[in-house]
């Protein structure tokens, strides 16, 4: 009998029935959380907190941002490259690299925050035509996203000829991201579970009087002059303290309290006047709306605030 | 609490007198009365009960209860 390292190097090989293969790619999600076996111990369980990271504030170090749906996939993955012998013999010198190009719908303003992503080597998860989300065991044994290397092209004018789309190349990083490393969780997301926030721009309607500051909030567009006022939509639900945030620097200032302004199109929001008055001429006042997940639980849902610092 | 799509912050006025709060808050354009319902609407009122005073029993000291036939 011959020496042999097969019994170590190998692997089992015996199939299984109903064994998951990768379906269609779906949609892209890009952040650095990692879920643990407590959040993937049901499917109920991961999309929750899959779901929660979708809504962190920007700027969150788990903070996850979902691209469009997928309407097309062209496979750009570098093939493994062989070497022959002199006799023929065929010897793989490099590993295949995995790469896709997708193709999403985005408008304008879309395509100017995806845009952000070209060139940078993110982690990835992705959610595949079986719904299942893929990404990566790492040793702790927890779940997480794979890197790749991203790149984006804008769709430009149509030409009448071809359907036009904006393009985005994802390349793998670490080829064992594939197939050594890969790791899955099923999930029952829909496309309009994985959504992305929208940024609100907070600004200032009227010129304050000491305290009592007027506040609105309006979602810009690359239409010149156009845009959408916040208030249109939430008057009555951001006409409430808690869904506001203003500081001198990182220190809170009391909101004593907020009111619709249906004048001005925004919020009277009035602070504390001692506190006020204890300020600084040329003091930096920051106003915002609270967090992504708070308004999300008072019905206002997509938003995230771009907030606005004014001087005293 | 919200009061004609005012939200008063109630911790802060828990903080303040009737006339502190209107003239933090009148330039909603409430009326000092409204004000004044908004104010006692986040404090109420507390009222003291008073003392009940001593009743003299001595008299009935030793002597069995009379009730009504």
């Amino acid at each position: 009998m011959s020496i042999s390292l097969c019994g170590l190097i190998g692997g089992n090989t015996g199939g299984m029935d109903c064994d998951v293969q990768k379906g269609l790619l779906q949609q892209i999600a890009v952040g650095s959380p990692e879920f643990t076996p407590t959040d993937f111990a049901t499917s109920a369980s991961f999309q929750a907190a899959f779901i929660a990271k979708l809504k962190l504030a920007t700027g969150a170090n788990d903070k996850v941002f979902v691209f469009p749906v997928i309407q097309g996939v062209a496979d750009k993955t570098t093939a493994a490259k062989f070497g022959n012998s002199g006799y023929g013999l065929q010897v793989k010198l490099l590993r295949s690299k995995p790469g896709y190009e997708v193709e999403v719908l985005a408008g304008t303003l879309m395509e100017k925050n995806l845009v952000k992503y070209d060139g940078k080597i993110v982690p990835i998860f992705i959610l595949d035509s079986s719904n299942n989300v893929w990404g990566v065991r790492n040793s702790a044994g927890n779940f997480k996203g794979s890197q790749y290397l991203v790149s984006v092209e804008p769709r430009g004018f149509g030409d009448g000829a071809n359907a036009k789309f904006t393009k985005i190349t994802i390349s793998m990083v670490d080829s064992r991201d594939e197939v050594e490393n890969a790791a899955f969780v099923s999930t029952n997301f829909a496309s309009s579970d994985l959504v992305g926030l929208v940024n609100a721009n907070i600004y200032q309607t009227a010129v304050n009087t000491t305290n009592v500051y007027h506040i609105g909030a309006k979602i810009l567009t690359d239409a010149m002059g156009v845009s959408l006022n916040v208030h249109d939509r939430y008057a009555a639900l951001l006409a409430s303290g808690a869904l506001w945030v203003v500081k001198n620097g990182v220190t809170p200032i009391t909101i004593t309290s907020v009111a619709d302004d249906p004048t001005n199109n925004g919020w009277t929001i009035t602070l504390d006047a001692t506190a006020y008055t204890a300020l600084a001429v040329g003091t930096l006042i920051t106003f915002g709306l609270a967090a992504p997940t708070a308004l999300d639980a008072a019905n206002i849902t997509q938003l995230e605030s771009v907030p606005i610092v004014l001087t005293k | 609490m919200i009061f004609n799509r005012i939200d008063f912050n109630e911790d802060w006025v828990k903080t303040k007198t009737l006339p502190d709060f209107i003239a933090h808050e009148k330039h909603h354009g409430l009326s000092d009365e409204q004000m004044k319902e908004v104010f006692e609407l986040i404090v109420p009122k507390v009222e003291i009960e008073k003392p009940i005073k001593n009743v003299d029993d001595s008299s009935l000291i030793g002597k069995d209860a009379e009730f009504e036939h």
